[in-house]
């Protein structure tokens, strides 16, 4: 008995000892890996934190950019043109119809535009563990980056896209597919928690402002729209810059930081990839971008080459003149989309002094004044036309062609491009698309989605 | 014989009834009552009573001669109940020329059996009275103590027993033993214990006396009585339920080419256990699978423990195995099974290589040198290469015309240039040679003993530049480095050294240094495609007066600087014996590897009709530093309970342990260095990168060990692990049970000659690899961004976490068994294992609504592995001056994913692809389901073939069958002659190495423009191979000669490995064929030069 109470002893003994030292702590490492070079010490500095909010601004860089470029071949904004090897590029409203956005580029902006939104709460959750008031301007910006992020989700696919959750350290929810209404409203909130958030910088305050703007816009509510940007100055701008010469930057991604609607069509010599140009009245219901080149309108000014410029052989070719090189800008939020939201509000109360607001907006391009039509429709018409203009090649065009139909019973097809088109020698009919749909990774990956809940504007 | 149960019946019935009738009592010579025979002529009748017979055996079971009488009688008839009659006693018998009857009393005579004459005729053996009873029996006792011959330390649990009666007992922790009422007379006493030779002891008995006995056990060479090293300490092997293979380094490397710690476990043959060459580039680095790879995208290396401390052995070149300098070490131990993960902890799923090193004997200093210089070269032949040449359509540009151009009518094939690639001017192989030596230095004191062995080596491996590059880099102007001479190549030296302690009786120490410092040089010509010309890019013609002698090359690199390695490892072990009963083992130690790369090349096309114009440069700088500190004590004690004292023996031990991983790096790449100029600080910055990285995870454990009557053993434990990347506990504790039983040793187990020891052993536990901390917390990668026209770091996030993550787990069952035979001279080791991987990690892809591109990792996955193995080891020849050794291993694997988780669909690692219901790794290709030269123009077009719609498995890329086969014949123990060869088969393996046969020449058959069509370039095939791995003779001057020169010992070896390849693939060695990169399968089609065929020569000197 004396041994087995020996042993019990030393037994219990040991136990005790190994209890006391708390195992716990002793895995407790500073430096957990999460990646090939980034650990989480690196994440909670401050340095990291804005490392995330850059991501997230990256991304949203990306999603609008390649947005852009998509936005405008099913809109009216650009055209497909033939291909230098002679492979024919056709519409992309009947592209995305026969292959359910499998090509690369809407899948890249969608999925830029998912990642700027969950990298957005990652970015605030950093933020926020080195929070000093400083930062204060940052965790504002991210929710305001995640609030255009699904605003543009809502505003170019259908009704039904899913929004998947990955906090840090938590878990994992796969997306359900969600109204385009329950989206407006969720970027709304975004917009309303970066405004709750006092900090000093009026950029990032006309960013949130004009972002709640358009998301209520979208939702008919036209009155807290005009409310909400009713203080931001004509000339206010936030804008994103995108680079040229993303190759000669180390580590650099030139999908995300070179703008893609000047990348495929450029404002210098002609390339292999100038894949788009523009055409006046697109699909018999688009606008008429330029009569002349030589008078051109200041917001987007168009030139045309000659078939042997440069060192290449090509048809002739209208290529815009906004996006130019150095620094091709989007101005995503202005005083001016203000402007045309209290425009809008002031057209839908049958108040005359709408065109007042447009023609301020026109008076910072010294463009001349505009005088009001003299019925409704036209009106309407000559309000999307200026939006159109001035927010050329900025991914709005499709939802302004949705709103159109949605908000003011247009017909779709006296909004969108119909009808046939040719190139070369072949022929091509546009497609019935109205809406962008998810990447089919989406449908293959995403055991809580199976489409879209409506594919109406 | 006769011998039934109803006539044992009979018999007993019989004896009852009959009384003493017709016997009477005599005494021997010693005086002691024997019962004679009354009337012995009345009971043998018949023909057999006539016969004369002569027997003279000695020294032999009783049941033995009965036997021979009974046969040489021609049938006695004779019944006798075996429980009865000491059929084992060992006696003797010589008498000539007499009858049957007699030779029975002069066999009986003394052994208290009486003869009787049964109703039916038969002959009946009985005990007499004074056995039946020990009621007024004279009685004596006998005591003594066991103890080993060598250490002369007192062995517990040894049994001994009185031969031909139920007395027994089993010694205690002292050795000591008392067989009490022990019949007077001459009694013969069985000793054995495992590990022992067994030995039979005459002892006289007297009344009422106590006879004192010393017994002194010589250790047998019975395998289970080896000890191993577990996870709680050292026990015998047949105290844990799962096997444990060990290895004699010394003897490994008398006998084979061994120059790392790969090349040791290979020559081991150990079944279950698949070594997979990285290349025949000196430091290439290996892999080793243990009973096949259960995970999809988690490691499945082994862990490695040198001295008690975890060693970081992933893959890296020079490889890390290649660091411990074989003659340094004393054993290396494969864990394979359950115990391994329960006691070693997480990441042990994969089984365990222990290393040991040598840490010295008592006495004066033994000096030891060794020289070895190896000779090498790879083997077997590339097929053809073939380029088809034609003109363009206007019949004047020259071009590559293959048959598809031919096809489409875009070129006129006219020539078909066709390339050995064996060709001395196009070969970039030449001879591998290394020197190495060793000296080894061991002695010490009884309280103090230390080893050192120091070594150096120098290897220049077999890539050279070939004849044709030379030529070329002549034209071009371009004189490369000198090292380009030699592209690849190691040296190495390091330093292991122990020194052990014992301050006290009850107290070791151990303290054990390691160091190795290598340079890797590993150039690379003309990209990355070393070994072979690249001629799969049409840049095979070099000739200078042919139009299409334009390809000249792309980058050419030269590494300046040697890949350099310094690695260091600090263990020390603590064993202390508080009191007996109890002992206490600590580790400590730490391991941390430093290593710097740097790269240089020249960022040029150079073609040899411009030449190389632009030749400004790059540089790449790396150096890491990798650190991985070990924590460990146990304590045990052991324990003999109550009433079972001497049968119950309980060992329970409690332990803990902790490893932490520490990785650091730094990376720095830059462009456009000018010409002339190869610094770092000099050029354009392109990227830079620094990491570092933390893991740590801790364990404790329950386990003890329960022995029953010292056959039976059951082996229990528990396991609970917490890391920084195991989110919860609860998923990691991990339980075992096993049971080993000594089946030779139970008391219904007839001892005999054939059989000497058999047990059979199961075992289950759960083991488990835990997921990286970044599959829980997601993973980041730095980035730049462009924000308000300024360049800014960025953090990207490439994938989410998954916080849920669990561990891998793995559950093994192992069933299996140890025999030894033939008087220790055949042994035999089987075993069936089981394991399943559950909660298998998989890389799933998410949806894009959580980003493009991201994926992370789900516990979705279920693996199976299935292994057989039987080792087989016997000594043929046994004799004073010869002894043949026969060894032979099986390994039958089965692999089977069998499922793969919902909403995942199969998908493709590289070559191979995961498909629920398959081999992981398995190998699918499409398949030509036919063809046919519709037009008849000797050339199929892609329409003239019919493809199989979908992937289909060839088969697994892992030989499902693998056998080795090996014998060592030792000559006066002066010669010892050595060789091994291994067999292995269902696996497949690419089968050609775009020869362009197919593709190239219009004259290719159509089969082979077939087999194009359905591959582009390769074709899978199932292989199999007989490889002569080893020979060797080695040379021992005999200690006669020794004495005179005052030598200890001298030995000369010659030895050989990779001898020889017989084998049904097409390419120059299946072995090498599977590249060794990240995933499990990446087919190298023979780019990479497959493991040389050397010869070496073995010089030691010891005194």
């Amino acid at each position: 008995m004396k041994k087995i109470f020996d042993t019990t002893i030393s037994v219990l003994a040991m136990s005790v000892m190994l209890a006391s030292c708390s195992l716990s702590d002793l895995v407790d490492v500073d430096k957990p890996q999460l990646g090939a070079d980034i650990d989480h010490e690196y994440l909670d500095t401050r340095a990291g934190a804005l490392g995330l909010l850059y991501s997230t601004l990256g991304s949203l860089q990306a999603g609008i950019s390649v947005s852009a470029l998509e936005v405008g071949q099913f809109t009216d904004e650009l055209t497909a043109r033939p291909y230098t090897s002679g492979i024919e590029r056709s519409d992309t409203r009947v592209e995305l119809e026969s292959s359910i956005g499998v090509k690369g580029i809407p899948f890249l902006a969608y999925g830029s535009l998912q990642a700027s939104r969950v990298t957005a709460g990652y970015a605030r959750y950093f933020l926020r563990r080195n929070h000093d008031s400083t930062l204060n301007f940052a965790v504002s910006a991210a929710y305001s980056y995640e609030g255009y992020a699904i605003m543009m989700l809502a505003e170019n696919l259908c009704s039904g896209v899913p929004l998947s959750e990955a906090p840090y350290g938590g878990v994992a929810v796969y997306g359900r597919a969600l109204p385009s209404d329950s989206l407006f409203r969720i970027a709304i909130s975004k917009f309303d928690s970066a405004l709750a958030i006092q900090h000093d910088s009026v950029s990032y305050v006309t960013l949130a402002k004009i972002g709640k703007g358009r998301a209520l816009m979208a939702l008919k509510l036209y009155e807290e729209a005009a409310q909400t940007v009713s203080d931001v100055p004509t000339s206010a701008e936030y804008n994103i810059y995108y680079t040229e010469a993303a190759t000669s930057i180390p580590n650099s991604s030139t999908t995300r930081i070179e703008n893609a609607f000047w990348t495929h069509i450029p404002g210098a010599i002609p390339q292999p990839n100038d894949l788009y140009e523009i055409v006046n009245r697109e699909g018999s219901n688009g606008l008429v971008w330029f009569s002349n080149p030589t008078s051109l309108d200041p917001r987007l000014p168009v030139t045309v080459s000659r078939s042997t410029e440069g060192v290449y052989s090509f048809p002739a070719i209208v290529r815009q003149m906004k996006f130019i090189n150095g620094s091709p800008v989007i101005k995503l939020a202005t005083g001016i989309e203000a402007r045309m939201i209290e425009a809008e509000y002031l057209l839908s109360t049958n108040d005359p002094n709408w065109i007042d607001a447009v023609n301020e907006a026109r008076a910072t391009k010294s463009l001349p004044d505009l005088s009001s039509p003299l019925t409704a429709t036209q009106s309407i018409d000559l309000l999307f036309s200026e939006r159109a203009f001035w927010f050329y090649g900025h991914a709005t065009r499709l939802a302004d062609m949705r709103r159109l139909v949605r908000q003011y019973g247009r017909l779709v097809n006296s909004v969108y491009p119909i009808g046939s088109y040719s190139r070369s020698l072949n022929v091509y009919t546009y497609g019935d698309a109205v809406v962008f749909i998810p990447a089919i990774a989406e449908f293959q990956n995403n055991y809580n989605y199976s489409g879209c809940l409506n594919r109406n504007p | 014989m006769n011998y039934n149960p109803l006539g044992m019946a009979t018999l007993l019935v019989c004896h009852l009834i009959c009384g003493e009738s017709g016997s009477s009592q005599t005494k021997d010579s010693d005086g002691n009552q024997t019962q004679a025979l009354s009337a012995r002529h009345e009971l043998v009748s018949g023909q057999s009573a006539r016969k004369q017979i002569t027997i003279n055996m000695k020294d032999v079971p009783l049941r033995k001669i009965l036997t021979e009488i009974d046969s040489l009688a021609g049938g006695l008839r004779m019944s006798y109940s075996p429980a009865a009659i000491p059929l084992d006693r060992i006696v003797s018998l010589n008498v000539k020329s007499v009858s049957p009857e007699k030779a029975l009393f002069e066999l009986l005579k003394g052994l208290n059996i009486r003869i009787e004459k049964g109703s039916e005729g038969q002959i009946l053996l009985l005990p007499s009275p004074s056995n039946d009873s020990s009621v007024n029996q004279a009685t004596g006792s006998i005591k003594g103590v066991v103890i080993d011959s060598a250490t002369k330390q007192p062995l517990p649990g040894v049994t001994i027993s009185i031969v031909g009666s139920a007395i027994s007992f089993i010694s205690g922790k002292d050795g000591a033993f008392k067989l009490g009422k022990v019949p007077v007379g001459k009694r013969t006493l069985n000793v054995k214990v495992l590990g022992y030779q067994t030995q039979s002891i005459q002892v006289t008995v007297e009344n009422n006396r106590e006879s004192s006995l010393t017994i002194t056990l010589k250790p047998a060479a019975t395998s289970l009585s080896e000890v191993v090293t577990t996870a709680t300490g050292t026990q015998r092997r047949v105290e844990v339920a799962n096997d444990i293979v060990k290895i004699n380094a010394d003897q490994i490397r008398e006998r084979a080419p061994v120059r790392n710690v790969i090349d040791m476990i290979e020559a081991a043959q150990v079944p279950g256990v698949l070594v997979t060459r990285g290349g025949g580039d000196p430091g290439a680095p290996s892999r080793i699978r243990i009973r096949g790879i259960g995970s999809i995208s988690q490691s499945n290396d082994p862990v490695m423990i040198v001295d008690g401390v975890w060693i970081d052995a992933t893959m890296s070149q020079p490889s890390r195995l290649d660091d411990i300098d074989p003659a340094s070490i004393e054993t290396i131990e494969i864990i394979r099974g359950p115990s391994a993960a329960t006691l070693f902890g997480q990441d042990a799923a994969n089984g365990v290589i222990v290393v040991t090193t040598k840490k010295g004997r008592a006495g004066p200093t033994r000096w030891t040198f060794s020289y070895n210089r190896d000779w090498g070269q790879t083997y077997g032949t590339h097929p053809l290469f073939y380029r088809g040449i034609g003109t363009n359509t206007d019949g004047l540009t020259g071009l590559r015309c293959p048959i598809a151009s031919i096809l489409d009518y875009s070129c006129r094939q006219d020539t078909v240039l066709v390339y050995d690639p064996n060709n001395s001017l196009l070969s970039r192989e030449g001879v591998e040679t290394k020197n190495r030596y060793v000296i080894q230095m061991e002695g010490g004191a009884p309280n103090v003993t230390y080893a050192l062995t120091l070594s150096t080596g120098n290897t220049v491996g077999v890539r050279r530049v070939s004849g044709i590059d030379k030529i070329r880099y002549g034209i071009l102007g371009y004189r490369p480095d000198s090292e380009f001479s030699t592209p690849s190549g190691l040296k190495r030296n390091s330093i292991v050294s122990s020194i052990v302690l014992n301050p006290r009786s009850n107290l070791t120490m151990n303290l054990s240094l390691t160091g190795t410092q290598s340079n890797l040089k590993d150039n690379s010509l003309e990209n990355s495609w070393r070994g072979l010309p690249v001629v799969g890019f049409g840049m095979i013609d070099y000739s200078l007066d042919t139009t299409f002698g334009t390809y000249g090359g792309g980058t050419i690199t030269a590494v300046d600087k040697p890949t350099k390695t310094t690695t260091g490892v600090i263990a020390s072990t603590i064993q202390y014996r508080p009191r007996d009963q109890y002992v206490i083992n600590a580790n400590l130690g730490a391991e941390q590897i430093n290593t710097a790369r740097s790269k240089f090349g020249r960022r040029t096309n150079c073609r040899i009709d411009t030449g190389c114009a632009d030749s400004v440069g790059y540089r790449q700088e790396e150096s890491e530093t990798r650190s991985v500190y070990t924590a460990r004590l146990n304590a045990s004690t052991s324990l003999n309970l109550g009433p079972f004292n001497k049968f119950l023996d309980v060992r329970p031990t409690i332990g803990g342990d902790f490893k932490k991983t520490d990785n650091a790096s730094v990376f720095i790449s830059k462009d456009s260095i000018p010409i002339g100029d190869k610094s770092i600080n000099m050029g354009n910055f392109v990227t830079s990168r620094n990491a570092a990285v933390e893991n740590a995870i801790a364990g404790w454990f329950v386990s003890s060990t329960i022995g029953l009557f010292s056959r039976i053993y059951f082996d229990v434990g528990v396991r609970q692990d917490i890391g920084s990347a195991i989110t919860s506990t609860n998923d990691a504790i991990y339980p075992k049970i096993g049971g080993s039983w000594l089946v030779s040793d139970e008391g219904f187990w007839r001892e005999n000659s054939f059989i000497n020891s058999f047990r059979l052993r199961s075992a289950i536990g759960h083991s488990a690899v835990q997921p990286d901390p970044s599959d829980i917390n997601g993973r980041f990668t730095h980035n730049v961004e462009y924000v308000k026209g300024k360049i800014v770091k960025s953090v990207n996030l490439q994938g989410p976490g998954n916080s849920r993550l669990q561990p891998e787990r793995s559950i093994e069952l192992e069933l299996g068994f140890d025999l030894d035979m033939l008087s220790d001279r055949l042994n035999l080791i089987g075993t069936f294992a089981h394991k399943e991987n559950k909660n298998t990690l998989v890389v799933r892809s998410l949806p894009p609504s959580f980003g493009p591109s991201s994926t992370r990792k789900e516990n979705v996955a279920k693996v199976r592995n299935e292994n057989f193995e039987l080792s087989a080891t016997g000594r043929a020849i046994e004799t004073h001056n010869m002894l043949l050794i026969l060894n032979y291993a099986l390994t039958v694997s089965a692999n089977k994913v069998v499922n793969l988780g919902n909403g995942i669909t199969p998908f493709s690692q590289n070559e191979s692809r995961i498909v629920g219901g398959y081999p992981l790794a398995g190998v699918w290709s499409k398949r030509v389901l036919g063809y046919r030269d519709r037009n008849r123009d000797g050339l199929l077009a892609r329409n003239e073939v019919v493809l199989s719609d979908s992937l289909v498995y060839m088969g697994w890329s892992q030989p499902g069958y693998r056998a080795s086969y090996g014998f060592s014949f030792t000559l006066n123990n002066q010669f010892v002659f050595d060789s091994r060869f291994a067999y292995q088969s269902e696996y497949v393996q690419d089968y050609r190495l775009d020869p362009g046969y197919g593709s190239e020449d219009q004259s290719a058959p159509l089969h082979e423009q077939a087999a194009f069509v359905i591959s582009g370039i390769n074709g899978k095939k199932p292989v199999s191979d007989l490889r002569w791995n080893s020979a060797s003779i080695t040379y021992r001057v005999p200690a006669s000669v020794l004495k005179r020169f005052g030598g200890r010992s001298v030995s000369v070896s010659l030895q050989g490995s990779n001898l020889g390849l017989w084998t049904n693939y097409v390419g120059r060695d299946p072995g090498i064929n599977t590249a060794i990169m990240d995933g499990e399968v990446m087919m190298d089609n023979g780019k990479t030069p497959p493991a040389p065929r050397m010869y070496v020569l073995d010089f030691k000197v010891g005194f």
